[in-house]
C-alpha cells in the first residue's frame, strides 16, 4: 500500500518517479541536445508524478473556486435574517453539500468558494509582490555592488531580525484594529515582510553570474548595463525564484487564514477561508465538523499542492541538488 | 581464452571453512610462492538509470606473497573499481560483480557479509587516496587503529590502544603516543598517510590494496611514504596491490605492472621490462608521456583525447580512436590479451608489427580507421617527428 | 573556550541593544501609537487622555522614551541630567551604584497598559507554561526526529523510508492551526479523550499560576499532575507533528550524506561490525549538524509557540503575545521581544559551543 502512495506522490529518494525523471533527463541529453534548459526543466517537471499532480490539484481548486463563486455569488449585507437561533448550523445534505453555518445559517459551499477567491487572491498577489520586490532588490544589490549593495543588505538583515509572524500580526492589528480590515492591507503587510529571502537568494545568484564569462563577454562587447542585467543575468538567476514562488503562495494563504482566525485579518463581512474558520471554531465543541472541515480541507489541499509543485520545480531546475 | 600470463598452482583443497583465521593459517602453512590473491575474469557493471554499464571487463591478475603488482591507468579506466570489487566494497544494489576473486585459495565473491567483514582489515586492507577524508575526522588516530585490532579479535580496547601506538611507531611517526591521541586534522598530510598505513598494517593482512596512496601528497613526501609502504610490506611478506596513474611510482615500487585502459588490461608484465620497452600503443604513449631529462626541449608528450566513458566504449579496440598505430581492422576487431613470452602479455592487433618497429600510421589512415568519428585534435606532426 | 564565550556574550549584548532600538522604533512608529486604543472611547475626555499620555511619558521624544525604557535615563529628570542617577553616577549602572531602579537595565520592564500589572510578573507567569509545553514537545520531537531520521537514512529507499516520507510530507503540508482543530475535533469533541483547551480543569483546580494554585498542587500533587498531563496531550501532539517532518528529513539527509563520506568506506574496509560503523563512523559525524541545531531550539522554550498556544488557550508567552498585540500593550510586547531576542542570542551561543564540543576540528 505504501508503495502505491509513494509511487503516486513520487516523493521518495530512489523508488518511484525521481528515477523516471532522471531517465527522461539523461535521455534528453543523448537524444536532443538542441533542447533549451527551460524545455529540459519542463520535461523533467512533467516526468515526475509530484509536479503534474500538484498542478492538477491546484488547477482543480482554481476552477472550483472561480466557477463556484460565479454561480453562487455572496453579499454579506443581503443575507436574510434567519428565523430561528441555531449556533452550530446543519450538516451536509442534498442542496447544501457542505452544510450550513450556525448563526446566519449561510451555505458553507457558497462561503468556501467566495472565501477561496479572496484567500487565493491574497496568496498569489502577496507572493507576486514579495517576489517582484525581492528580485528587484536582489538584482540591484548584486549587480551594482558597493555601497548600494551594503545598504540594501543591511536593510534586509534588519527586516530579517524581526520575527515576521509577530510583525505581520502586529501591523495587521495596528492597521486594521480588532475586527479586521481590507484584503489589500493584508497583502501589503505580507509583501512588506515577504521579500527578504528572495532578495538574498537573487543577490547571491547575480553575484555569481556577474563573474561568468558570458557576462564578461557581453560587457566587453559594450552592451549597456541595464540590458546585461535584464537579458543576461536575470533569466539565469530566476531559477531559485521560480522554486520559492509556490512556497510563498502557500505561506501567504496559511498566514491569512491564521491572522483572520485571530481576528486581525480581512473584515468579517468578506469571507475568506480564515474568516470562516474564525467563526466556526467558536462553536467547535458543539461538533460542527462541516463548518470547519471544508474550508480546512481547502487550505490543506492548497498547501499540499503548492508544496508538491515547489519540490517538483526544485527537482526539475536543479537536478543535482534534489533532496 | 587464457589472458593470464603468470600461472600459479591452485589451492589443493577447497574447503567450506568459514573461519578466516583457519583459512589464513592453512595458507600460511602451505607453499611459499603461493598467490595471495587471484582475480580471474572479473567483470563489474553498474546499474544506472539508463541501464547496466560495464566498467570492468574480464580483468585477471594475481599478487604473490611479498610481491607488488601495480595497476596503472588513467582515471576512469576501472582500476579503482577492480580494487573495490576485490575487497567487496562495491554496493550490492548498485554494482554487479562477476568472475572470481580467490583469496588464499578461497573464493570471495558470493560470500556473506559476515565472512567478508573478517577478510576486510584482517586479510585484505585498503589504503585510500586522500587521507584527510578517508580518516574519520572526529575520532582519534589511535582509536581508528585500535578498532581494527578489536574488530579482528586481537585484544580488548586497553591492549589495542597500546598496540596502536606500536603500529604508529612502526610507520616511523615521531612521538607516537601523543599522535595517537590527536585527530586527523592535527597531523600533516604525510603523517596522515602514515597513520593510514599503520591502520592497514594493524590487521596483519596478507594483502594491502593501496589506491593512489601518494597522489594527494607533496612530491617530497611521496617518495618517503612509498618507500615506507614497500619496506613494511616486503618485511612482512605482505602482498601489495598498488593502484596508480603515476608511472614514476610504478618504476620505484612495483615488481609487476598491469596497464588498464577503458575497463580492460591492455598490457601486463614485469615492471622493469615493461617500462623499458612497452609493447602496446597505449603503454608506449603512457611511458613516453613521463617527462624526462633526455627529451627536454621537445615539449611534453601527451595522449590526445580522453578516456571514453563506459557508456560509450568504441567498437573494436577501445583505444583505436586515440591510437597512433590504428588501422582499419582496429575499429572492427577487439584484440585479446595475448602472451608474448617473458611473463608479458599485450592486447593489440598490431603488437607483432609494432615490436618489429612499425611506424605510426598517417592521419589519413587513422581517419579511415574510425578516428574521424571522434576527431583527433592532437598535433600529429609533433608526434610523427618524435 | 571561556574567552570565546565571554566575547560572544559581549557581542550578543550589543546586538541585543540594536534589536531593542529597532523594535522600539517599529512599535512606536506604527500609526496611532499606544494611546490609539483610547482615542475613540467617548468616555475618555481629552483632558484625561492628555494626563494618561503624560503619565506614561508618551509626550517625550521617542529617543528619550527609549532611554527611559532601557534604564539609561531617569524618569524624574529631563535632558542630560537624566543620564546621571541620584548618587551622581551614570543611571545605567546597577541600582546600588546609581540609586535608580527603573528601566530594563535594573530589571524593570514597566507596567502593562492592559491592566497596570508589572510586565515582569506577566512574563514570569507565562514563561512556566511555555517552558512546560515547549520542553516536553521539543524533547519528544527531537528524539523522535533522530530515531526516524536515522532509521530512514540508514535504509533509504526501503519500505519504512517510503512510508515515513509520505506521512511526513503530508503532515508537513498541514498548517499548525488546522491540525490543532482536527485534533481537538477528533480527540476532545468526538471521542472525549482529552480536554479541549486550557492548562487545568476549572472544576477541579484553581487556574495555573494563580495564588491558590501552588497550595492546591502541594496538597494534591497526583491529581494536579494528571490534570496537567491530560491538558498537555493535544498541544504536545500538535507541536511534535508539525515540527517532526522537517527535522527528521534533516537528520535523514545528514545520515545519507555521512554514509557517502570516504571515511565510512575506510571503516568498511577495516572489517568493523555494522554497529560500530553505524554509530561511531556514520552517526558520530552525521548527527553533528543536527546536534548543533539543538541550541537553536532554545528560543522556542522562551518565546513559545504562537499558533499552538492560541488554539489551545495555553497560558504561555505565545498567547500572551497575541493578547498583547490585540491590546497594543507596548510594554508587554517590548518585554516579550527583548527576552525573545536574548533567547535567540543564547541559543546561538549554545549552538556554537556544542559544535566545538562535538567536532574536534572546530576551535573556539
Amino acid at each position: 500500500m505504501s508503495n502505491v502512495i509513494t509511487a503516486f506522490l513520487g516523493i521518495t529518494g530512489r523508488g518511484g518517479s525521481p528515477r523516471r525523471g532522471r531517465k527522461a533527463a539523461s535521455a534528453s541529453l543523448v537524444g536532443g541536445i538542441s533542447e533549451s534548459p527551460w524545455q529540459q526543466a519542463r520535461r523533467r517537471y512533467f516526468a515526475g508524478r509530484m509536479g503534474p499532480w500538484g498542478l492538477y490539484i491546484l488547477i482543480g481548486i482554481f476552477v472550483f473556486v472561480v466557477i463556484g463563486s460565479a454561480l453562487l455569488p455572496f453579499d454579506f449585507y443581503t443575507v436574510p435574517q434567519p428565523d430561528e437561533i441555531n449556533f452550530i448550523g446543519r450538516g451536509p445534505a442534498w442542496g447544501r453539500p457542505f452544510g450550513e453555518t450556525g448563526l446566519l445559517q449561510l451555505d458553507v459551499l457558497t462561503l468556501v468558494v467566495n472565501g477561496g477567491k479572496t484567500s487565493l487572491a491574497i496568496g498569489f498577489l502577496s507572493a507576486l509582490g514579495g517576489i517582484s520586490i525581492g528580485t528587484f532588490i536582489g538584482v540591484i544589490s548584486g549587480f551594482f555592488g558597493g555601497r548600494v549593495d551594503s545598504f540594501l543588505m543591511r536593510l534586509t538583515d534588519i527586516f530579517l531580525m524581526i520575527p515576521s509572524l509577530f510583525v505581520i500580526l502586529f501591523l495587521s492589528a495596528v492597521f486594521q484594529g480588532k475586527g479586521g480590515g481590507g484584503m489589500w492591507t493584508l497583502i501589503f503587510v505580507f509583501i512588506a515582510f515577504g521579500w527578504m529571502g528572495i532578495a538574498r537568494l537573487v543577490r547571491g545568484q547575480v553575484l555569481a553570474l556577474r563573474e561568468t564569462e558570458f557576462v564578461e563577454a557581453a560587457r566587453a562587447l559594450g552592451v549597456r548595463p541595464v540590458r546585461i542585467a535584464l537579458r543576461h543575468i536575470l533569466p539565469n538567476a530566476i531559477g531559485p525564484v521560480v522554486v520559492s514562488a509556490p512556497f510563498a503562495v502557500g505561506g501567504a494563504i496559511i498566514g491569512e487564514a491564521f491572522i483572520s482566525y485571530l481576528g486581525f485579518g480581512v473584515s468579517a463581512d468578506t469571507p475568506t477561508w480564515g474568516n470562516i474558520l474564525s467563526e466556526a471554531t467558536k462553536f467547535l465543541q458543539q461538533g460542527n465538523w462541516w463548518w470547519i472541515g471544508f474550508p480546512g480541507l481547502f487550505i490543506v489541499l492548497t498547501s499540499l499542492s503548492v508544496n508538491m509543485i515547489g519540490d517538483a520545480l526544485r527537482a526539475a531546475l536543479d537536478p543535482r541538488g534534489v533532496k | 581464452m587464457s589472458p593470464r600470463t603468470t600461472r600459479t598452482p591452485r589451492a589443493a583443497s577447497r574447503t567450506a571453512a568459514v573461519s578466516r583465521t583457519a583459512a589464513v593459517s592453512r595458507a600460511k602453512a602451505t607453499g611459499r610462492n603461493k598467490n595471495v590473491v587471484e582475480v580471474t575474469n572479473l567483470n563489474v557493471s553498474f546499474r544506472t538509470a539508463t541501464g547496466v554499464i560495464k566498467v570492468v571487463e574480464n580483468v585477471s591478475f594475481s599478487v604473490a606473497k611479498g610481491e607488488c603488482l601495480a595497476v596503472v591507468g588513467e582515471s576512469g579506466s576501472g582500476k579503482s573499481v577492480s580494487a573495490l570489487a576485490t575487497i567487496g566494497l562495491l554496493a550490492k544494489n548498485q554494482a554487479i560483480v562477476e568472475g572470481s576473486v580467490k583469496f588464499l585459495g578461497e573464493e570471495l565473491l558470493g560470500k556473506p557479509e559476515s565472512y567478508m567483514r573478517k577478510i576486510r582489515g584482517g586479510g585484505i586492507s585498503m589504503i585510500f587516496q586522500e587521507p584527510l577524508s578517508a580518516l574519520n575526522p572526529v575520532t582519534t588516530i589511535g582509536e581508528q587503529i585500535a578498532e581494527v585490532l578489536v574488530a579482528h579479535d586481537r585484544g580488548n580496547w586497553k591492549t589495542a590502544n597500546a598496540k596502536a601506538i606500536e603500529y604508529l611507531e612502526q610507520v616511523e611517526i615521531a612521538q607516537p603516543a601523543r599522535r595517537a591521541k590527536q585527530y586527523p586534522h592535527e597531523l600533516s598530510g604525510g603523517m596522515r598517510q602514515r597513520a593510514m598505513i599503520a591502520m592497514a598494517l594493524a590487521g596483519e593482512p596478507e594483502l594491502i590494496i593501496a589506491d593512489e596512496p601518494t597522489t594527494a601528497l607533496d612530491v617530497t613526501i611521496q617518495a618517503q611514504v612509498l618507500d615506507l609502504l614497500r619496506r613494511t610490506t616486503r618485511e612482512r611478506g605482505t602482498a601489495l596491490l598498488l593502484i596508480t596513474h603515476d608511472l614514476g611510482v610504478v618504476a620505484e615500487t612495483a615488481d609487476r605492472v598491469a596497464v588498464m585502459y577503458a575497463g580492460q588490461i591492455v598490457e601486463e608484465g614485469p615492471a622493469a621490462t615493461l617500462l623499458r620497452k612497452p609493447a602496446s600503443p597505449y603503454a608506449i604513449d603512457l611511458v613516453s608521456s613521463i617527462p624526462s631529462y633526455e627529451r627536454r626541449g621537445k615539449g611534453l608528450s601527451t595522449i590526445s583525447g580522453n578516456v571514453p566513458s563506459p557508456a560509450h566504449f568504441p567498437t573494436g579496440c577501445r583505444f583505436h580512436p586515440r591510437c597512433r598505430f590504428a588501422v582499419a581492422a582496429c575499429a572492427k576487431t577487439m584484440p585479446q590479451l595475448e602472451s608474448t613470452g617473458g611473463g608479458r602479455a599485450v592486447r593489440c592487433l598490431r603488437a607483432d608489427e609494432i615490436a618489429r618497429g612499425a611506424r605510426p600510421t598517417s592521419t589519413a589512415k587513422r581517419a579511415a580507421a574510425g578516428g574521424a568519428k571522434r576527431p583527433v585534435k592532437a598535433p600529429a606532426k609533433r608526434k610523427a617527428a618524435r | 573556550m571561556l574567552k570565546f564565550v565571554l566575547r560572544r556574550i559581549g557581542a550578543s549584548l550589543l546586538i541585543l541593544l540594536g534589536t531593542t532600538v529597532l523594535i522600539y522604533a517599529l512599535l512606536l512608529a506604527a500609526p496611532g501609537g499606544p494611546e490609539q486604543k483610547y482615542a475613540n472611547n467617548p468616555r475618555f475626555t481629552p483632558q484625561q487622555r492628555q494626563a494618561y499620555v503624560k503619565a506614561l511619558g508618551l509626550d517625550k521624544p521617542i529617543p528619550v522614551q527609549y532611554c527611559r525604557w532601557l534604564g539609561a535615563c531617569r524618569r524624574d529628570a529631563d535632558g542630560l541630567d537624566a543620564l546621571l542617577g541620584t548618587t551622581g553616577l551614570p543611571t545605567i549602572l546597577p541600582t546600588f551604584l546609581s540609586g535608580v531602579d527603573t528601566g530594563i537595565a535594573h530589571g524593570d520592564f514597566g507596567f502593562s497598559y492592559e491592566n497596570g500589572s508589572r510586565v515582569i510578573d506577566r512574563l514570569a507567569g507565562a514563561l512556566l507554561p511555555t517552558f512546560i509545553l515547549g520542553s516536553l514537545s521539543a524533547l519528544i520531537w527531537l528524539s523522535l526526529a533522530v530515531v526516524l531520521g536515522v532509521a530512514t537514512g540508514l535504509k533509504s529507499g526501503g519500505r519504512f523510508d517510503n512510508i515515513v516520507s509520505v506521512v511526513t510530507y503530508v503532515l508537513n503540508s498541514f498548517p499548525t492551526f488546522i491540525l490543532g482543530f482536527a485534533l481537538i475535533w477528533i480527540f476532545a469533541v468526538t471521542l472525549h479523550l482529552t480536554p479541549v483547551s486550557g492548562m487545568t480543569d476549572g472544576r477541579l483546580s484553581p487556574a495555573f499560576g494563580s495564588d491558590a494554585y501552588w497550595p492546591y498542587f502541594a496538597s494534591q500533587a497526583g491529581t494536579a499532575i494528571a490534570d496537567l498531563a491530560r491538558h498537555l496531550i493535544l498541544p504536545v501532539v500538535t507541536l511534535v507533528t508539525v515540527s517532526i517532518a522537517g527535522d527528521s528529513r534533516y537528520v535523514r539527509q545528514s545520515v545519507i550524506e555521512s554514509m557517502g563520506m570516504e571515511h565510512v568506506r575506510t571503516a568498511r574496509s577495516k572489517g568493523l561490525s555494522s554497529l560500530r560503523i553505524n554509530t561511531r563512523h556514520i552517526l558520530r559525524t552525521g548527527l553533528i549538524p543536527f546536534a548543533t541545531n539543538l541550541g537553536l531550539a532554545f528560543p522556542f522554550l522562551v518565546s513559545g509557540a504562537l499558533v499552538t498556544e492560541t488554539i489551545f488557550s495555553w497560558p504561555g508567552v505565545g498567547r500572551l503575545t497575541v493578547t498583547a498585540i490585540g491590546n497594543l500593550d507596548y510594554p508587554v510586547l517590548m518585554g516579550i521581544l527583548t527576552i525573545g531576542a536574548a533567547a535567540v542570542a543564547i541559543g546561538n551561543l549554545i549552538s556554537d559551543v556544542l559544535y566545538a564540543v562535538l567536532d574536534p576540528r572546530v576551535r573556539l
